[in-house]
This record gives structure tokens, C-alpha cells and sequence, in this order.
């Protein structure tokens, strides 16, 4: 009987000229989504790459001289693609590309894409990921509105009922035949996705992409329920199509951006001047406020000298200048790591707090865990912004070493090292979150996106009666 | 007329959509308004802090620059801001602001991801250009529910809801047979139930511009602003009435309501969702964004060439700038020679510069175009450059900016070159950032065209569709 009831849901929405039509548009969304998404994935794929490996050359390349000097020069860290940013590009037009790391200073991230883009592409471009979220559920609304709503209108739930249909297989055939309809566009696009993603990062792109398939396909099932039991509710067809429409607003266009805005009054962030003022001061001072930079650089060749046992830097068996700068790189390390963790733990407690706006609109939560799984999350990109950093670090510690030990006293600024020493320092590569561990940071959104899932069951198993007129 | 207007209003004020639509409105647009303010508010915190920096900064030089010269106070010589190199590399740098636009409180647009502020100094742009407000990533990524937000997106959907079933609920209900059979034209009936309608939504348009000009607190005394509210008041008329004629004609097609109601639907998805986004993907595709990425590494080369040439790059330097006081000491001075491979690195960037400028703009105009393409992007368009948020403003920013920084760079040069010392009156006179507006005859020529054709495309729909609304034929 399932069957049965599911093969004439699944006829009758394919017959019908309306859902062809939507169907065939929210496909063809789809498609061009993800095709203009993986053209310009490719490019910028391959002008990252490139731009790394010109500056690593530069590094490898400085001619001899000072290490501090070369310090400063420095270098550039780009951000990669992750192979799924052409399916959910996240964060990434928002949190900058690139990071310049240079001696004494950790730069914030550069060059946001969504500054170069136009406002029109941000109000029309849909990634693969955007068609997921926001478009199949209408397509799911279209589909689903009048399962139960119509017939009774039409009168021919009484006839089911009075033929002793049980409610609950009721419900499932016709879950499962909307399902049939939807497949016919999810697959093909599932099976186009996984040959990108192949062409894009091999094998270990479709782990991930089957990851992200299972969460939507868990949202959908959500909205697909819902969608159901409102038509089973609902007075009329127009009455159901009027809810949901109102519930899908609601969960794709306004509360994400409701909730963004309480998260960021709940979890204030400093402005980029504030945030400045608070580095300087702290660089200046201690992150305790108490120790002024002249009397730790005196307390420290003090601490230093008698150690030694002598009186003068230059009577030391190292060199002073070396030794101190990497003295003072460590105490601005340390401030640094201190204001950016605390703003990015602000960004992650916004972001949990946005997840309170998951108990009416459960595309929060789906949204993170695409994110995640797509490798374009704050969460990545932190971590490679503390990559970077760490890249920095070494560098700049191997540079002033190189001064402490090989330095005569009087050539501190003078000494000078050639390539071998640059290219001591292997190239900047960045190690990306594997799936689990990026997965991990999404405990919240995929314990929300669970509860949905029970909620949906309970829901399914209360409608037992359905009015029949 | 005025009394069938009166009847229909009647009926319609006892229906609960009404109610439900304007309650609708009148929250988002509320919650719109006092984000868009709390938005302005923070951006003009913000400046407040950077001019206060600022007069402290330069306060506190000029102070210093009497007691260095009389020898009362001394500073090492790499921070003594009297030497013109020192002052226009940071100690006077001047921050050059972008104001948020008129209306920017109405339409956030691309403001929270452009930098409005650049602290201009004698460096390359590249180095300076560069400051990103913090903001949650994330945040950006939800968007802003602001003003403009709710007219392109939620307003058309009220309009729809209200238009839907001018014909077909009375239809429906049974009741049009006793219209008929009323002794007045059927034409003077539709028109009543239209214009009534009508005036509803000019009226929700006008409200929502003029409300949350009052919520947000607009300057209303000044004459620009209120010029600018006025237009893109007329804008949102424009497309409410877009909306309107989409359901006149709709209407006429005598489909029962919820036919209706669904292709009104998918109008709306065609129009806010699918043209826009093949736009977009066209824009992306046919004119992706320069490289900034490429333009760092090009710099970096570029830098790299001119210091391997030190020598060729300072008598290049000292050639185009005649006026040193000394050749000789300008040659050695490590300022000049600092200065002047800078110089020599940007002379070999400045085909580069030109290019990505050249794309970006190309980027711009082919977004232009492509905006044709979805009445909502071509009101999109207006809505932003009417409040100034949109792109065109900030490369007017940009262009300025530019400009400004030739200016403070060539100021500082000439200074260094002629061996001066700054003094508290030299620095008073200082080039000044100051930003100016595009005038109406730009703004209005850009805009024209999209809204015209859109005026167009809603007179022909618009008078089409009163044509062939109808009470006639099936009345049951």
C-alpha cells in the first residue's frame, strides 16, 4: 500500500506543468550555481598557488643580508582554497585571503573578496550550497503543500480514510513519493557534484561531500515534515501554502540575519581601532599594564648580566641584540596571541549564540555544519591564520638566533647571512583541519540539527488522526 | 468613485490579511530602521575616535616642534617629526574619512565590507589601504536586515499578498455575480478595488521611506538628504508599483486565487531570485574581480628590482624631482633613497595599478548592464546609490583618495628634497582631507537608464493589465 500511495504522489507531481516548471528552475539554479562557483574556485585555486610559490621564491631568494633585515622583509600567507569552497564558500568572502607576515607584528587578515564584488552579486549570487539551504525547501513547500491539504479539498481523503488507510502509512507514501520527486533532481546533481569535486581534490573530496549530503539530507527530511504536517493541519491548500511560505521567510531570510545581529549586541566586538589601541598599550605595557617596556628591556640585560657574571653586553659569550629581540618578539607573540584569541573565542561565542535562533530556524545550524564540513568556517579559517603565524614566529626566532650566535657584538645590524640560512626554513605549507576535527567544533549546530530530526519523529508518530474535512 | 472606494475599504479593513500585512511591515521596517541607525552610529563613533587621534596626534607634534628647536626637548632622530620624511611617513598622517553615505541608515549595502578610513601617508597605497572593520565573518555572511532589504525583498511579497485575488476572491466567494447585478459600470467597480489597493501600497512605500528616515534620524534640515529621500521615495514607488501591475495583469488572467497566488510566487522568485542570480554568476564568470593577491606579489617583485638597482633608481628619483637643496647629500640621505626606491617600484607597478583599476571598473559597468536584467537588481542599484553605499560611491572615494595621496606625497617629497625643517605652521597647513559628494548629474545619469526602463516595462504591464482586467465572464 506504501507503495502505492507513494507511486501516485510521485506521478501526480511529475505530471503537473508547475512543479516540472519550479523543479526544472530550482535545477537549473543548481547547475549555474555550482558551475560559475567551480569556474571561479579553479581560477582562484590556481592564483593562490601561484602567488605562494612566487613568494616563497622571494623569501628563498633575498640576496645576503641582515637576518633582521629579512625579518622585515618577511613574506605573504595566502589562504587556499579547500576543495568544497566552490559548494559552500562560507566565510571566506568575508574573512580576507591573505596575512603578511613580517618581524615585531601580527597583521590582521587582508583583502576581503566581497569588497572587490558588486552589490549586485551580492544580492544575486547563490552558491551550490545557498540553492540547498533556502531554494529546495520552497521547491519541498511546492511539492508537499497540498498532500493532505488538497485532497481534502477535493474531497478524497474522506474516500482514502473510509478505505481503511492507516494515517501513519498515509503519511509515509506520501513523504516518500514527494521524496521520489525531489530525488529526481538531487541525484543528478549529487552525482555532477561528486565529479567536480574528483576533478577538484580527488577522493578526499567526496568523504566530505558525503558528510555534507547526510546533513542535507537531514534538513530536508526536517522540512519535508513539517511541511507535511502543516498540510495534514491546515484548514485549506491556500491556508497550508500561506504557513509555510510564512515559516520559510522566516527560517532562510529573516531570523539568520535577526539572529546575527542579537549574537553580535549579546558578544560586543571591539572596533579595528579599539582592538589596536588595546595591542599597542599592551605592548607597551604588559598585557598586565604594570610592566613598561624600558624597565622590562632593563630588568632583562640585567638578569642577563649577572647570570654571565660580567658587566658589559658586549663581554657576553652571545650576542646581546639577538638574544633580546627574540626577548621582545616572544612578549609581543605572546600579546598578540592573547587579543586574537580573545577576539576570535568572541566570534565563536557569537556564532554559538546565533545557534539560539536554530529553535525556529533550523538553516542556522545547517549552515555551520556546511561550512565546516565545506572546510570555509571561521573555525578553518583561524586555523590557518594560526598557522601562519606560527610560521611566523619561526622565522623570526631562526632569524634572531642566527644573530645571538654568529653575530660578533659590534655587527648586530651588520652581520650578514646568505640563502642557505633562508632556505633553512622549510616553505610555509598549511595542514588543513581533517573532517572529524573540524566536525568537532560543530558539536551544537549538529546536536540542533538532531533535535530537529527527533522533533520531526515525534511529529510524524502524534499525527495519528487526520481530519478528513 | 470615492464611495465604491469607501465600500471596498470597508471590506477590506474586516479582512485579517490587511492587518497582517501592515503589522508585518510596520515591525521589520521598525527593526530595519534601528539597525541601519545603530549601524551609522557606530561608523560615526568610530570617526569620532579617529578625529580625536588625530587633533591629539598633531597637537601633541606641534607642542614638541618649538621645545626641539630651542633644544629643550629632544627625541631620536629617526622620530623627530620636524624632518618632513618622519612626519609624512606617520607622525602627521592624516586619516582621509569616508562618511557614511546620505541614506546609508536606510541601506547598509556594501559599507560593512568596504574600508572607510585610510590613515594617508607617504607609502604605497597597498600598504595602508587596508582597513577592514572588525566584524564576524559570519555576520556578514547572514546580511543585514535593513531598510532596503525589506522593500526588495519582503515588500513585493505584501503587495502580492494584498493583490493577489482582486477578481478571483470575489469569485470565489460567490459575491461578484451581486456586484454585477448592481447598477454601476463594472469598469468604476475595478477601479475602485484597484486604486483603493493602489493607494495602499504608494502609501506602505511612502511610509516605510519617510518613517525610517524619522526612525533612523536623518538629518531633515538638510536639503541634500531630504532630496535624496525624496527620490528614492519615488524609487520605492517605482517598484511598488512594479509589483502592482505584475498582479493587475496577473489578475486578468482569471485564475482562481490560489493559481493566482502561486504565479504571483513564482514572479517573485523570477524576479528577486533567479534573474538576479543569473547576473550575478554572469558578472563572476565574464568579469571576475582583479587578483589582489597577484597585485601583492607583483609589488613584492617590483621592489625587489628596484633595490637591486639602488644607485639607477635614486638618480632617476633626483632627475624627476629637481629642487634638492644638495645632490650630493640628497644621494646619501637614506630618506631620499628610501623615497626614492619606493618610487621606482611604483613606476613599474603603474601599468599593473592601471590594469586592475581598469578591471574593476570594467566589473562595475558590466554589473551595470547585467542589472538590467531583474527589475529588483535595477531598484537594488538605486536604493544603494542613492544612500551611498553602493560601489560607485566608494571609487569615488577612491578616485579622491588618490588624488590626495599625490598630493601629501609630492608635498612631503619636496619638503625632504629641499632639506626643510617642519614647523607648528607648516604643519597647520598641511594638505586637508575632505571628502566630497558626487554630484546629482553623475548619480542622476547612472541611475537614469535602469529606471526608466523599468518605468517603462511597469507602464506597459500596468496599462496592459487594467486593459484586460475584466469582472465579466465566469462569475462562479
Amino acid at each position: 500500500m506504501l507503495r502505492t500511495i507513494a507511486s501516485k504522489e510521485y506521478r501526480e507531481l511529475l505530471r503537473d506543468g508547475r512543479f516540472r516548471w519550479a523543479g526544472g528552475i530550482v535545477a537549473g539554479l543548481l547547475l549555474v550555481a555550482g558551475l560559475a562557483g567551480f569556474i571561479a574556485w579553479r581560477e582562484q585555486a590556481a592564483q593562490r598557488d601561484a602567488a605562494q610559490a612566487t613568494m616563497q621564491a622571494t623569501w628563498f631568494n633575498q640576496p645576503p643580508k641582515n637576518p633582521h633585515s629579512a625579518a622585515h622583509y618577511g613574506l605573504w600567507a595566502f589562504k587556499p582554497q579547500m576543495p568544497l569552497a566552490f559548494v559552500d564558500r562560507g566565510v571566506d568572502p568575508y574573512a580576507g585571503t591573505a596575512s603578511w607576515l613580517e618581524a615585531h607584528r601580527m597583521n590582521e587578515f587582508r583583502f576581503r573578496p566581497a569588497m572587490d564584488a558588486t552589490a549586485a552579486q551580492r544580492f544575486g549570487e547563490w552558491t551550490a550550497a545557498g540553492v540547498l539551504q533556502q531554494l529546495i525547501p520552497l521547491l519541498i513547500i511546492l511539492l508537499g503543500f497540498s498532500a493532505f491539504a488538497g485532497e481534502r479539498e477535493r474531497g478524497t481523503l474522506r474516500q482514502l480514510a473510509s478505505l481503511g488507510v492507516p494515517t501513519a502509512t498515509l503519511l509515509r507514501g506520501k513523504a516518500l513519493g514527494v521524496t521520489a520527486a525531489l530525488a529526481v533532481l538531487c541525484v543528478p546533481a549529487a552525482v555532477i557534484g561528486a565529479a567536480l569535486v574528483t576533478m577538484s581534490s580527488g577522493a578526499s573530496g567526496l568523504l566530505r561531500l558525503g558528510a555534507l549530503s547526510t546533513v542535507y539530507l537531514a534538513y530536508f527530511g526536517v522540512i519535508l515534515t513539517v511541511v507535511l504536517v502543516v498540510s495534514a493541519q491546515a484548514r485549506s491548500a491556500r491556508a497550508a501554502l500561506v504557513t509555510l511560505l510564512a515559516l520559510w521567510a522566516a527560517n532562510g531570510l529573516l531570523v539568520p540575519r535577526v539572529a546575527a545581529d542579537v549574537a553580535q549586541a549579546a558578544f560586543p566586538t571591539p572596533t579595528a581601532r579599539e582592538f589596536q589601541a588595546q595591542v599597542q598599550r599592551a605592548l607597551a605595557t604588559g598585557i598586565d599594564g604594570h610592566s613598561p617596556r624600558g624597565a622590562r628591556a632593563d630588568a632583562l640585560r640585567d638578569s642577563v648580566l649577572r647570570t654571565n657574571g660580567v658587566s658589559s653586553v658586549d663581554s657576553l659569550p652571545f650576542n646581546y641584540d639577538g638574544f633580546a629581540m627574540q626577548r621582545g618578539e616572544e612578549h609581543a607573540n605572546e600579546v598578540y596571541a592573547h587579543y586574537f584569541a580573545q577576539l576570535w573565542d568572541r566570534f565563536g561565542q557569537q556564532d554559538r549564540a546565533q545557534l539560539v535562533g536554530t529553535v525556529v530556524a533550523p538553516v542556522i545550524a545547517v549552515r555551520f555544519l556546511s561550512m565546516g564540513i565545506a572546510g570555509t568556517d571561521f573555525g578553518q579559517h583561524r586555523a590557518f591564520a594560526e598557522q601562519a603565524e606560527a610560521y611566523r614566529q619561526e622565522f623570526n626566532r631562526v632569524m634572531n638566533h642566527e644573530i645571538r650566535d654568529q653575530a660578533r657584538a659590534d655587527e648586530s645590524f651588520s652581520y650578514q647571512a646568505d640563502s642557505t640560512l633562508w632556505r633553512s626554513i622549510p616553505a610555509f605549507t598549511y595542514e588543513a583541519p581533517s573532517l572529524g576535527h573540524a566536525l568537532a567544533t560543530h558539536t551544537v549546530s549538529l546536536t540542533a540539527l538532531g533535535a530537529w530530526l527527533v522533533l520531526a519523529a515525534l511529529l510524524v508518530r502524534r499525527e495519528r488522526r487526520i481530519e478528513v474535512a | 468613485m470615492r464611495e465604491l472606494m469607501a465600500f471596498e475599504w470597508r471590506v477590506l479593513r474586516r479582512e485579517r490579511t490587511l492587518w497582517l500585512v501592515l503589522a508585518i511591515f510596520i515591525g521589520l521596517g521598525a527593526y530595519a530602521s534601528a539597525s541601519g541607525a545603530r549601524f551609522t552610529g557606530e561608523r560615526r563613533a568610530a570617526i569620532a575616535e579617529l578625529i580625536t587621534e588625530q587633533c591629539a596626534r598633531l597637537d601633541s607634534i606641534a607642542a614638541l616642534m618649538p621645545q626641539l628647536d630651542a633644544g629643550t626637548d629632544s627625541v631620536p632622530s629617526f622620530l623627530d617629526p620636524r624632518m618632513p620624511a618622519i612626519a609624512g611617513r606617520g607622525a602627521a598622517a592624516q586619516y582621509a574619512i569616508l562618511p557614511p553615505g546620505p541614506l546609508t541608515a536606510l541601506s547598509i549595502g556594501q559599507a560593512d565590507v568596504q574600508p572607510f578610513w585610510a590613515q594617508v601617508t607617504t607609502r604605497t597605497k597597498q600598504t595602508f589601504f587596508v582597513n577592514d572593520e572588525i566584524e564576524n565573518p559570519a555576520r556578514l555572511l547572514a546580511g543585514r536586515l535593513d531598510v532596503a532589504f525589506v522593500i526588495l525583498v519582503v515588500f513585493p511579497l505584501l503587495v502580492l499578498a494584498l493583490t493577489f485575488d482582486v477578481v478571483a476572491g470575489e469569485r470565489e466567494r460567490g459575491t461578484l455575480a451581486l456586484v454585477l447585478a448592481q447598477p454601476v459600470e463594472p469598469r468604476r467597480v475595478l477601479g475602485a478595488k484597484v486604486g483603493l489597493r493602489a493607494i495602499l501600497v504608494a502609501g506602505m512605500a511612502i511610509a516605510l521611506s519617510i518613517g525610517a528616515a524619522v526612525a533612523t534620524g536623518l538629518p531633515l534640515s538638510d536639503a541634500q538628504t531630504v532630496l535624496r529621500l525624496i527620490a528614492w521615495s519615488g524609487v520605492v514607488l517605482l517598484y511598488g508599483a512594479f509589483w502592482f501591475s505584475v498582479a493587475l495583469l496577473v489578475n486578468a488572467r482569471r485564475l482562481s486565487a490560489a493559481a493566482s497566488a502561486v504565479a504571483l510566487l513564482g514572479a517573485w522568485l523570477l524576479v528577486i531570485v533567479v534573474l538576479p542570480a543569473l547576473a550575478a554568476a554572469a558578472i563572476s564568470v565574464t568579469h571576475p574581480a582583479p587578483s589582489r593577491i597577484a597585485l601583492t606579489t607583483q609589488l613584492r617583485e617590483a621592489t625587489d628590482a628596484a633595490a637591486e638597482r639602488r644607485q639607477d633608481a635614486v638618480a632617476t628619483f633626483l632627475l624627476d624631482h629637481p629642487g634638492a637643496a644638495s645632490d650630493s647629500s640628497a644621494r646619501s640621505d637614506p630618506f631620499v633613497q628610501a623615497v626614492a626606491l619606493q618610487d621606482a617600484a611604483e613606476r613599474t607597478m603603474a601599468p599593473h595599478y592601471v590594469a586592475f583599476d581598469a578591471a574593476l571598473d570594467a566589473q562595475r559597468r558590466a554589473a551595470e548592464r547585467f542589472r538590467l536584467l531583474s527589475p529588483a537588481l535595477v531598484v537594488q542599484g538605486a536604493l544603494l546609490d542613492l544612500s551611498g553605499s553602493g560601489e560607485h560611491r566608494f571609487r569615488h572615494y577612491e578616485r579622491q583618495f588618490d588624488r590626495y595621496h599625490e598630493t601629501w606625497r609630492e608635498t612631503f617629497t619636496a619638503r625632504m628634497l629641499r632639506q626643510e625643517r617642519l614647523n607648528a605652521a607648516t604643519l597647520a597647513a598641511l594638505p586637508a582631507w575632505m571628502f566630497v559628494e558626487e554630484g546629482w548629474s553623475t548619480l542622476g545619469a547612472r541611475l537614469a537608464p535602469g529606471l526608466l526602463i523599468l518605468l517603462t516595462l511597469v507602464l506597459a504591464i500596468g496599462v496592459s493589465g487594467w486593459r484586460a482586467l475584466d469582472l465579466a465572464g465566469r462569475t462562479a
